[in-house]
């Protein structure tokens, strides 16, 4: 099933002596490109529906606008075209995440494309990749398979290097303040003194003096931005003519905009079910069968045969669209 | 049968993104330029980097 024997190294070879790491050898564009056309006709194969592969790898993969035109010119690869949409697709989507408004406009360029879509989860759709996901009729996940909250993380580049600071942090130093406010004023009232303590609006000064009233400013309207687009994408395709569409909607964006803890919280199955969601759980075949095709991207990533470094921090990922039935 | 394979269409993504990253950072001239591009390429990759993606994750 993995279809990954053209790349790997013979059985019979001799293991690489403790300690040293040996190189895997890299495959040939033709074998690289067999291997994944193999592990991607099998979930084809099996599920009876075309398949549109986004792979994003670990390291330096991350969600660009720049992805929507490798995403359109898959699909007319492909043969597709958005005047005859396809009755139905499904999108295997492997992301750590990206910028908010290239998932946006991915999941509209999908959608463009096809009546009905599926998106497949093997391991990971997070941040970015759960607001795509967000535009499916439904969310199909692997064994372990896990979303994340769409909170905004920024990057700063700062002279000591790169930050990332969830918007979390800040949301949770202004629950700080507010209950230091609360404590100093109980304390006052204690001992029958009515003056209003500084200490709350002392402690929000620092907070913008640290960031910058401006940064806090585009924080602020970054979320808002996100939140309007998963209100948009849940609206228009998840939760289009469902029962208490609206009302899910929001509940939706105030889970996973606001309510989680950490932007790193991994929602699973059952997370995602009780958010509201329209998520199924693959059964054992369907879940070996994607992950297989992660697990043969990932090595093709590794040994250098895909993935070209764009920048320093970042990797064009794999896209193609698989149709039924013509190889 | 598709035009491109996977790696085919991934080549040709990767020659339009480099050729958007090209257009995107404009080569200057005169002595200005010359300083700010010797120090290191890798400087120069990660400015546009922060252009490109606008800050966010």
């Amino acid at each position: 099933m993995s279809g990954t024997t053209e790349t790997r190294p013979a059985p019979s070879e001799k293991p690489a002596p403790r300690g040293r790491v040996k190189p895997e050898p890299k495959a040939s564009p033709k074998a690289a490109a067999t291997a994944i056309e193999k592990v991607c006709r099998d979930v084809v194969g099996l599920r009876q529906r075309p398949l549109l592969l986004l792979y994003y790898p670990y390291k330096g993969g991350s969600m660009e606008e720049a992805d929507v035109d490798y995403c359109y010119r898959a699909f007319r690869n492909g043969g597709a075209v958005p005047e005859t949409q396809l009755e139905s697709c499904d999108v295997l989507l492997h992301t750590i995440g990206g910028n908010p408004v290239a998932g946006y406009r991915l999941a509209q360029c999908i959608r463009d494309f096809a009546v009905d879509v599926s998106f497949l989860v093997p391991k990971y759709a997070y941040s970015a990749g759960t607001l795509l996901c967000f535009s499916g009729n439904e969310i199909r996940m692997g064994h372990c398979a896990g979303l994340s909250p769409i909170d905004i993380t920024t990057i700063e580049n700062r002279q000591s290097g790169r930050d990332e600071i969830p918007l979390a942090s800040i949301d949770s130093y202004v629950d700080f303040a507010d209950a230091c406010q609360a404590h100093a004023q109980g304390v006052l009232s204690r001992y029958d003194i009515a003056d209003i303590s500084p200490v709350g609006s002392n402690l929000l000064c620092t907070l913008v003096d640290q960031v910058g009233a401006l940064k806090v400013g585009e924080y602020h309207r970054a979320r808002t931005l996100t939140g309007h687009y998963a209100g948009e994408l849940l609206g228009s395709y998840m939760l289009a003519g469902k029962h208490n569409g609206s009302g899910r909607r929001d509940r939706i964006i105030a889970e996973l905009l606001f309510g989680k803890p950490v932007h790193d919280f991994h929602m699973d199955y059952h997370l995602c079910v009780s958010a509201g969601l329209e998520v199924q759980e693959m059964d054992t075949k369907e879940s070996d069968m994607t992950k297989a095709v992660v697990e043969v991207l990932d090595r093709l990533v590794e040994e250098g045969s895909i993935c070209p470094q764009l920048t320093d921090d970042l990797r064009l990922p794999v896209f193609d669209f698989f149709p039924v039935g013509t190889p | 049968m598709k035009p491109m394979d996977t790696l085919e269409l991934h080549r040709e993504a990767y020659e339009r993104r480099q050729r958007e990253l090209e257009l995107r950072e404009p080569p200057r001239r005169g002595k200005e330029h010359a300083l700010e591009r010797l120090p290191s390429v890798d400087r120069d990759a990660g400015r546009h980097q922060r252009i490109h993606r606008n800050g966010h994750k």
